[in-house]
């Protein structure tokens, strides 16, 4: 991506085309259902919690699999701390990259390095968890994993974000790099279809989780974070907004989970289903992420029944135009868009 | 006024700072060891953790969960008279559920009869390939293939395990694994008991 700047503010892109393009729909033409899951992990290695949640709760749409009641709030634990780690990793890399060289960015690992024990504990891998599967996850949380869990969101992680925000929300050099740079008004978000905090940061109060609903995220009182200015310096709030949320539907989540294990779905291995295409929705941390499924029944049965799949995300591998345009809406003092892309 | 805010951060680094040395006092006081011991290292790992939180690979390890997992290997049950029984039956399974496609079985077959015996004959795992997924292990109905937990595998050369490179014992397995190994042996233990307990009917009918 070559981009011209004037200061900090651009006045030509010129997106170059086929980067970042890691095969994953090819691969999503010879694999199974099944053995997409784990190449969601690795769409973004951020979020991959966030990525199976999109991933398989469109195959269960498609193939009408009924999702276990425990596992569904177990879902929505695993993806609402990935939401957490992203953003403080989200604001330390930003401070990455305004030249606050790796403090901020430590003590935000530091936080998600105590998650990604949770992660690791439920699901054998720290980032690439393959966590998910149809009809419920791979295995129950066990109970100590659960205090974890528990003592992180009610001791840990509001006292660490609340230090977060003393370190740098008033620190003036921040406030002077990020306040009124790279405005973006709400309708300029909506036209270029912005999606995640920084649509919301634009004054736009969309949050999937609250407009259509998946899992069980229509039974938890939550707020949706907005702020309105769309500079640079609400899009680095907001992910503190968010975070507060998050902790809120993790309070209720861990307080409403249902008990017993006999509620976890054995793991469904679908076959060849019927016809049709799909689209879902799902909310990852950086935004919204569109997984687009195509089935077709085979004619002849191939072992482990194969059905044709596709796997798309605009968002990565199709436009890409309007992907980089994206991202440098989204992170503009971190990585693509203000300086080489 | 301006750098008040500065100020207010530089406290939190500050404290940061200090919270090491007096955490490394109190530790030292109790006669507890803070550095260089599993106690160490999970306190690290706790929400009450402050001050340093780096765990120094590789004198020190973080703590694996039972279910870390990485590369697959291939479990065998030790015969009374020292011999291996690889648990695999060659059925293939793995390998087609397997997502990057890195597995490779040769079957074995009787050289009389030319019937297949089940045993792999060759199996390989190219671990420059397998993404760590587990789908191997979840899958496998002969609770023959598990995920390691050694990671320590960087090499400069191409890892194709073979046969002999991808076997461990099932008292290796039952060390890293306590809980799912017995689990798997209960369950084990009861379908032959229920396959006796029929065999014991028959035999009475
Ligand atoms: S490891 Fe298991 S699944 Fe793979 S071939 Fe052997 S018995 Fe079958
Ligand atoms: S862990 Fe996954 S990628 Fe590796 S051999 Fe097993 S199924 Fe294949």
């Amino acid at each position: 991506m070559a981009v011209s700047l004037n200061g900090e503010t651009i006045t030509g892109l010129k997106p170059v085309m086929g980067y970042l393009h890691r095969n994953h729909d090819k691969i999503g033409e010879r694999n199974t259902f099944l053995q997409i899951i784990p190449y969601t992990d690795r769409l973004d290695y951020f979020n991959s919690m966030a990525n199976n949640f999109g991933y398989v709760t469109t195959v269960e749409k498609l193939m009408k699999i009924s999702v276990a009641e425990r596992a569904e709030y177990i879902r929505v634990i695993m993806a609402e701390l990935t939401r957490i780690q992203n953003h403080l990793v989200f604001i330390g890399m930003l401070l990455n990259d305004l030249g606050t060289l790796y403090t901020p960015a430590l003590y935000a690992f530091e936080e998600r390095e105590l998650i990604l024990d949770i992660f690791e504990a439920v699901s054998g891998a720290r980032m690439m968890c393959n966590y998910f599967r149809f009809g419920g996850v791979v295995r129950d949380i066990p109970d100590d994993v659960m205090q974890k869990i528990k003592d992180l969101v009610y001791d840990r992680l509001p006292a660490k974000t609340e230090e977060m925000e003393r370190f740098l929300n008033e620190n003036e050099v921040l406030v002077a790099r990020l306040k009124g740079i790279k405005v973006l008004n709400a309708e300029e978000a909506v036209r270029l279809s912005v999606t995640g905090p920084c649509l919301r940061a634009s004054g736009v109060p969309y949050d999937i989780r609250r407009a259509d609903p998946y899992s069980v995220y229509d039974r938890f009182d939550f707020d949706v974070a907005v702020r309105y200015n769309g500079d640079m310096y609400d899009n680095y709030l907001i992910r503190f907004d968010e975070i507060y949320q998050s902790l809120r539907i993790l309070d209720q989540a861990v307080r409403q989970i249902p008990r017993g294990t006999d509620q976890l779905a054995e793991t469904a291995v679908p076959g060849a289903g019927p016809g049709g295409r799909g689209v879902r929705t799902g909310r990852i941390p950086e935004g919204r992420t569109w997984l687009l499924r195509r089935l077709q029944r085979q004619a002849e049965p191939i072992p482990l029944s194969r059905p044709r799949a596709f796997l798309c995300q605009p968002d990565r591998a199709g436009d890409h135009v309007r992907r980089r345009q994206d991202r440098g809406l989204r992170r503009p003092a971190g990585d693509a868009g203000h300086r080489d892309g | 006024m301006y750098g008040k805010g500065i100020l207010k951060g530089l406290s939190v680094t500050w404290k940061r700072f200090w919270d090491t040395y007096l955490d490394d006092i109190s530790w030292w006081l109790s006669g507890r060891k803070r550095y260089h011991s599993e106690e160490g290292v999970r306190h690290r790992s706790s929400k009450n953790t402050r001050g340093i939180f780096t765990v120094q690979y590789p004198e020190e390890q973080l703590i694996q969960p039972e279910e870390f997992r990485y590369v697959p290997f291939l479990v065998y049950d030790e015969k009374p008279d020292g011999g291996k029984e690889v648990r695999c039956t060659s059925c293939g399974i793995c390998a087609k559920v397997c997502p990057p496609q890195c597995i490779w079985i040769v079957r074995t077959n009787n050289p009389q009869t030319g019937k297949p015996v089940p045993e792999p004959a060759e199996f390989y795992i190219d671990m420059d390939i397998c993404m760590n997924c587990g789908f191997c292990a979840e899958y496998c109905p002969f609770d023959a293939i598990k995920m390691d937990h050694d990671f320590d595998i960087a090499s400069y050369g191409r890892n194709v395990y073979n046969l002999e490179k991808l076997l461990k014992p099932a008292s290796y397995y039952a060390q890293i694994r306590p809980q799912n190994y017995s689990r798997e042996e209960e369950a084990r233990k009861a379908k032959e008991a229920a396959k006796a307990a029929k065999a014991e009917a028959a035999a009475a009918a």
